[in-house]
């Protein structure tokens, strides 16, 4: 099942493409500073860009990220 | 996929327009700037290491344009939905910089034989909002220092480094 990480998800341009890149059997990994409540489909990784540990950690397993 | 900026090519004039892919950086600000760093460390990646990268010069992407601007360079939220999911489908796309707009009416600011050639085609136009945008903000005006560059507003002096907060 493809991941898509979306770094920034939670901005302006996070918020409207989340619904809309939603697709059946994908998985869109929801990383921001600010928290975020993952629907379905989704995972929440609340962490800084710049961490780096974080941030290895959250693209393992994405097929594709949207920064 | 970066979500690049028109602000990487703020300064690019009206004269100019459309503004071509891949038109060097003329950043407006430091955020521009910070774009255009972000893309040459995505062609640092493609070319090093083989990432596919795309950087999408994303105009303005809102519920609804806003200014008189905006009726140019508005990237409707369902466009910058199948602009995402048009380069998530390319195929091998290597390095690409490309632009995110809807096909306004009163557009043709940038370039969109890139992002076409990446499979997006747009279908949202601001031109219903027009005539509520004019009413409310008044008829563009040529002489309009927003007008000048692609960039609009943060070409302005209110943008110099120091005046910012």
């Amino acid at each position: 099942m493809p991941t898509i990480l979306m770094t920034g998800a939670a901005g302006q341009v996070g918020a409207m493409l989340r619904s809309r890149l939603a697709a059946p059997g994908r998985t869109l990994r929801l990383l921001d500073v600010a928290p975020l409540t993952a629907g379905p489909a989704e995972e929440v990784v609340q962490s800084s860009v710049t961490d780096l540990d974080a941030l290895t950690r959250a693209c393992d397993g994405a097929e594709a990220c949207r920064g | 996929m970066f979500a690049s900026s028109n602000h990487a090519v703020g300064f690019s004039p009206a004269a100019a327009f459309p503004v071509p892919d891949y038109a060097f950086p003329a950043p407006d600000t430091y955020y521009g700037v910070s774009k255009a760093a972000g893309e040459a460390l995505a062609s640092l990646y493609h070319h090093r290491y083989g990432l596919d990268a795309i950087c999408l010069r994303i105009l303005t992407c809102t519920e609804r344009p806003e200014n008189v601007r905006s009726l140019s360079t508005w990237l409707s939220p369902g466009d910058a939905g199948r602009l995402f999911e048009a380069c998530l489908a390319a195929p091998g796309p290597g390095f690409r910089v490309a632009y995110g707009v809807s096909r306004n009416t009163r557009g043709g600011w940038v370039s969109l034989t890139e992002a076409r050639a990446l499979g997006y085609e747009p279908r949202d136009d601001s031109e219903p909002f027009a005539a509520e945008v004019i009413a409310r903000c008044g008829p563009p005006d040529p002489a309009d220092p927003v007008l000048a560059h692609l960039g609009g507003e943060f070409c302005l002096p209110a943008f110099d480094a120091g005046r910012l907060s």
